[in-house]
């Protein structure tokens, strides 16, 4: 298959999946990162677990198209219908291996907002964290997605909704942030650094955008091209090409 | 309170009765799924008005109640619309300055919650560490910093929430109080337990007799239930596990209608107040479009001895 054609956001989806191990225990969030969770289940974590914050837990895929994790199809043959208490206690135990949340903001050091952003009119109220803060403190391993944009890559957040990196406690996890240009893990200062471009993007983009996103005493590597089994499976996942073939970054 | 006798009442007079202006109201407790949207137009209908308003992932009853004038505080994890994001009444009424917002990740609002089940007036977490929310939460002293006696660990400790009254709306519910549910559960045991007074609508209303062949479905502490009124499709438009699905037009059409104050009170014409009764509600929904068409049953469990 031509990966020239594969769009940005299906790049996301195939590099968050590519993070996701079998057997891997995984806190979810609905949209891209159920379509990464799904992806990888098909292909090379077919053990991985999903927990869900409204209290449901499946071993089962559900491919069905679904907007919130109640839909009926998605506790349709559920492995386990319960509260939320008894998923999210799983985060507060540590026994949660990855958690892949969106936002509005990110910095350098990992922080994300989701509660509240200045705008040149004042400021703009978004939702809030659900349960974002939680998973990014209480998860071994956190993944970001985020459009790279210069008003959501911030030097510092307008507010630190979930904080990934606190200084008390899980100081030295890994922060992974999936935009639509490339991956960014955190170094060894606790900062993030274009890690990856994806094929056809040029680093001076990066660059224009966050110049201190970029070490350059560090490799950057080029992201391996996705496969056209990941392509087809992802393009069987989303049908219709309503998260990531119809949709802008 | 009584323990045997009927609850069941209709929404007007549950609502008139048990939904005092200037109260706490928790609700929205299972998430997404099975939102008490009827008793939530009830009390647009009434007209209440400053309300505490406290429930994780409201999915848009919060910005409807906001919206029509009947809440001054919010205590939630996330306000707005799933399928869309932004609750354009929530995020006015913040950018104007007429609601107070005590904002919690969904961790720490049910272990708030649980501190109130538990009848503890406290309870440590490891989550909020180092976040905006725990200043702000801090500041209105509702959190503070703690280190464990046991093991030294700097922990958070939140102050207990008990709120006035939780609504809920489930499958089952007998005259008595004892309500059955099943799904996703969220939070609504532990916001059963916390409340002083819970109010139940519900799907199907069944003898008592009925409850005691499956007690383990039951969610709610009966001897504190003073309302059951049944309302068909009483969540509608968010879905209830077994009975229908979410109605996801419903959930654009509020995101495009509710972008303008002007939009919003329209719709409230069509949807709240220009509602006669519940059958005329019913008649607006395309039912057909949320009927659960693959039914998954489980056999019967067995209790006896």
């Amino acid at each position: 298959m031509d990966t020239r054609d594969t769009t940005p956001l299906e790049m996301v989806v195939i590099a968050a999946a590519r993070e996701i191990r079998d057997g891997d225990i995984v806190f979810v969030g609905m949209r891209l990162p159920l379509l990464a969770f799904n992806l990888a289940k098909s292909l090379w974590a077919p053990s991985a677990l999903g927990v869900f914050e409204a209290g449901l837990v499946r071993t089962k895929l559900c491919s069905e198209p679904v907007q919130t994790m109640c839909d009926l199809p998605f506790q349709t043959n559920a492995s386990w219908a319960t509260g939320l208490l008894e998923v999210m206690s799983y985060l507060q135990r540590g026994e949660v291996d990855l958690g892949i949340i969106g936002g509005a903001q990110i910095d350098l050091l990992g922080n994300v907002n989701s509660t509240l952003v200045n705008t040149a009119s004042g400021v703009r109220r978004l939702p809030g964290s659900g349960g974002a803060c939680d998973i990014a403190l209480l998860a071994k391993k956190l993944v970001v997605i985020m459009p790279f944009e210069e008003r959501r890559i911030r030097r510092r957040v307008d507010y630190v909704t979930s904080p990934s990196m606190s200084r008390s406690m899980n100081g030295g996890k890994q922060v992974i942030l999936i935009t639509d240009v490339g991956v960014f893990k955190t170094d060894g200062e606790r900062k993030l650094r274009i890690h990856a471009v994806y094929p056809s993007v040029d680093l001076e983009k990066i660059r224009e955008t966050a110049p201190y996103m970029i070490d350059s005493s560090l490799e950057v590597s080029t992201m391996k091209p996705p496969t056209d089994e990941e392509i087809a499976t992802l393009r069987a996942l989303d049908r219709e090409g309503f998260w990531t073939r119809n949709k802008k970054a | 309170m009584e323990i045997m006798t009927s609850k069941i009442m209709g929404l007007d007079e549950a609502i008139a009765r048990y939904v005092v202006d200037g109260s706490s109201v928790a609700l929205g407790l299972a998430l997404e799924h099975a939102i008490p949207f009827a008793a939530c137009h009830e009390i647009i209908r009434q007209g209440k008005r400053r309300l505490t308003l406290i429930g994780p992932i409201s999915d848009i009853a919060f910005d409807q109640l906001i919206g029509a004038g009947c809440v001054s505080r919010v205590i939630a994890a996330w306000v707005g619309n799933v399928s869309h994001g932004i609750g354009h009444n929530f995020s006015r009424a913040v950018e104007e300055g007429r609601i107070e917002v005590c904002d919690y990740s969904n961790l720490s609002l049910a272990s708030a919650l649980l501190a109130g089940a538990l009848g503890i007036p406290c309870i440590p977490t490891q989550t909020l560490t180092g976040s905006d929310m725990l200043k702000t939460l801090k500041a209105k002293g509702l959190a503070k910093a703690w280190r464990c006696p046991f093991t030294g660990k700097r922990l958070t400790l939140l102050r207990a929430i008990t709120p006035d009254v939780a609504i809920i709306h489930t499958q089952r519910c007998d005259e008595l109080g004892y309500a059955q549910m099943w799904g996703n559960l969220g939070i609504v045991r532990e916001a059963c337990q916390a409340a002083r007074r819970i109010i139940v609508t519900t799907e199907e209303l069944v003898s008592h007799d009925f409850t005691t062949r499956d007690p383990n479905s039951v969610v709610c502490p009966a001897h504190k239930v003073v309302a059951v009124v049944e309302v068909r499709l009483g969540a509608h438009p968010s879905p209830l596990t077994g009975y229908y699905n979410r109605d996801n037009k419903h959930f654009t059409e509020y995101f495009t209608r509710s972008r303008t104050r002007e939009g919003f009170e329209e719709w409230l014409r069509d949807w709240v107040y220009g509602v006669g009764s519940r059958e005329e509600y019913l008649r607006r929904v395309d039912f057909d479009s949320i009927r659960v068409g693959n039914v998954v049953s489980s056999p019967v469990r067995a209790y006896g001895y």
